[in-house]
């Protein structure tokens, strides 16, 4: 079995809630471009 | 349906099952049917565990939801990437180093053994019952629309999953969960460039987006905060962050897909997987509802989308009244058609004031079109005695089968079956790791051979199969004892989540303080749910967990014991 690497896993972490943050930007440009 | 689409049903099925049945012979352990010798690519992982997650009903469901409602159920996976997050952080290390085969074996390790059995029998019982639902709903939808009897949609979806799960185990479940993935983005491609190809010209993807906006369906926010709402903004990011934690990290179908992962490493980028993707994909689903809506405001739909009450009420003793209101429902399409044009026309002539005028007429039209819908729902259970007829499931079946060239729709029946095949094959998995390594390996028989253990492993698959089968096919006529159960298993869910909050961050819980912890959560769960029905599920699983959390906290403070002290870490 390989070994674990010595990921950096926080900046992993942070870019999972970065992008999480962008989508649901999208979603509300999404909602309030072409919403009532 | 045409003899080609057929043709691809079956080829496609008769794929998954020689594919599972090849990969008997790599199955010579326990370890190689369960957790694929813990060597499985992150990928693969990555995409069993969000194909576990979409089940037939996802793609009816929620495309159906998407008609009706358009985006607003997608906030109930706003707190999923930040679940994520956090069981890469606490609970996958910990399975993962502790080489457990299943989360309740972790259980026993850190606590007891009644901790472990109580939680593993309670997973038994609620995913038994949950499998048997999984199949009946699409058995249901596929046997009005094929026109076959439920029980044989019902083998038809269960039967292949049986097979190659019984001989394949997780590797024959992870790389059809792959096959079944890779069909069911591509299927929801192809049914977003007919949807668009099907909008009348003047009418572009801008004026079909404009459209749904008017009516609301791009709503992807609700920031009211209520406990009785399911699809608000807080809701999601607060009680289904804890349901995603419950789900992804204590419900031993999907922690056993990120267990067969070949490191830890590739444990933590399969679930991360999930984080990414999610969300996306169920905003793909939901807009293939929304352009369904917008297509039928195009092209004339069925007064009822279900195609058997539509012929019961035709041929029953309302089919005076269902016939006027045929007509009625006629002369209002007609008309909301050419107020949705006017919106278009408005938005090219960049005239906000003219748009805003016509979104409300079409508001208008669309509110009366619905009326008659209602009356006819209302024909429907005045017929058929059936007093809670519904037809959001019959929405997107409906347009794959009547608009969708040949072959196409064969593609599309295959991946609705095959979503709920391979759901239900990562269910029986799981139900037999967890039967034979919880409850025969450590109670009944601890010594055995391996080939002895792997003879029941392949033997609980097929009867945890065939309950299932029976639960799906008498699921009617077990309607209320599936419901109890179903309510018994959110009542679970959160409560389980606060016994591994409690393993992981309170160094000083004990055995006992975890099993009154998880019993006082369970009441305070069901005292809530029966007390006040109308709070939303979503909020038992946050509930759940503090409960347990505090209770078993507290418990363990007055009743410390020596196995505390042995707590798994790296």
């Amino acid at each position: 079995m390989p070994a674990d690497s010595p990921r950096n896993w926080s900046r992993t972490y942070v870019s999972v809630i970065v992008i999480e943050v962008l989508a649901l930007l999208g979603l509300w440009w999404l909602q309030s471009h072409f919403g009532i | 349906m045409h003899p080609l689409d057929w043709a691809v049903v079956a080829a496609y099925i008769a794929w998954l099952i020689w594919d599972g049945v090849k990969r008997t012979k790599l199955e010579r352990t326990t370890e190689s049917y369960f957790l694929a010798n813990r060597s499985m690519p992150w990928w693969a992982v990555g995409l069993s565990v969000m194909a576990t997650q979409l089940s037939a009903i996802t793609l009816v469901g929620t495309t159906g939801q998407g008609y009706n409602d358009g985006l607003r159920f997608v906030q109930f996976y706003y707190g999923l990437p930040l679940a994520m997050v956090i069981l890469c952080v606490t609970l996958v290390p910990f399975f993962y180093r502790a080489k457990v085969y299943t989360a309740y074996e972790y259980l026993e390790r850190r606590f007891d053994l009644k901790t472990r059995t109580l939680t593993s029998g309670l997973f038994l019982v609620s995913r038994a019952m949950s499998c048997g639902a999984i199949a009946a709903a699409p058995a249901v939808v596929l046997s009005v629309v094929l026109g076959w009897s439920v029980t044989t949609t019902t083998l038809v979806i269960l039967v292949p999953a049986v097979i190659y799960t019984m001989l394949g185990g997780v590797q024959a479940v992870t790389w059809t969960d792959v096959k079944t993935m890779g069909l069911t983005v591509v299927a929801l491609g192809i049914a977003m460039v007919f949807l668009v190809r099907g909008l009348p010209g003047g009418v572009g993807v801008h004026d079909a987006l404009s459209i749904a906006g008017g009516t609301g369906r791009l709503q992807a926010f609700d920031f009211t905060f209520t406990l009785t709402e399911t699809y608000t903004f807080w809701s999601g990011m607060l009680g289904g962050l804890f349901l995603m934690l419950s789900y992804f990290g204590c419900d031993q179908s999907q922690v056993q897909r990120y267990l067969t992962a070949r490191s830890l490493d590739d444990a933590r980028t399969s679930l991360l997987m999930s984080a990414y993707w999610k969300i996306p994909l169920q905003v793909l689903v939901l807009v293939v509802g929304v352009f369904t809506f917008v297509f039928y405001l195009f092209n004339q739909p069925p007064l009822l989308f279900n195609p058997i009450h539509d012929e019961r009420v035709r041929s029953g003793e309302s089919a005076a009244a269902y016939n006027e209101l045929q007509q009625e429902f006629q002369a209002a399409f007609e008309t909301r058609r050419e107020a949705a044009v006017a919106i278009a026309s408005a938005r090219h002539a960049d005239d906000l004031r003219e748009q805003a005028r016509a979104t409300d007429e079409f508001n208008r039209q669309d509110a009366a079109l619905r009326s008659i819908r209602t009356r006819a729902a209302a024909l429907v259970k005045q017929t058929t005695g059936d007093a809670t007829y519904n037809d959001v499931n019959y929405v997107f079946p409906t347009w794959i089968t009547t608009a969708l060239p040949i072959g196409i729709v064969g593609l599309w029946i295959a991946a609705i079956i095959t979503a709920a095949t391979d759901s239900i094959a990562a269910e029986l998995n799981s139900l037999s790791t967890a039967s034979v390594i919880d409850f025969y390996k450590r109670l009944v028989r601890p010594a055995g051979h391996d080939e002895h253990y792997l003879i029941v492993s392949r033997a609980a698959t097929g009867l945890w199969g065939a309950f299932a089968g029976f639960v799906a096919v008498y699921a009617s006529s077990l309607g209320s004892l599936i419901e109890v159960v179903n309510r018994f298993g959110s009542f679970f869910y959160g409560s389980i989540l606060g016994v591994f909050m409690l393993a992981i961050l309170a160094p000083r819980a004990t055995g006992t303080g975890a099993f009154v912890g998880l019993i006082a959560g369970m009441s305070a769960v069901a005292s809530v749910a029966f007390g006040r029905p109308d709070v939303s599920f979503l909020w038992h699983n946050v509930i759940g967990a503090g409960v347990v959390f505090i209770v078993g906290l507290t418990v363990s403070l007055f009743t410390g014991d020596q196995k505390s002290k042995i707590q798994i870490r790296s």
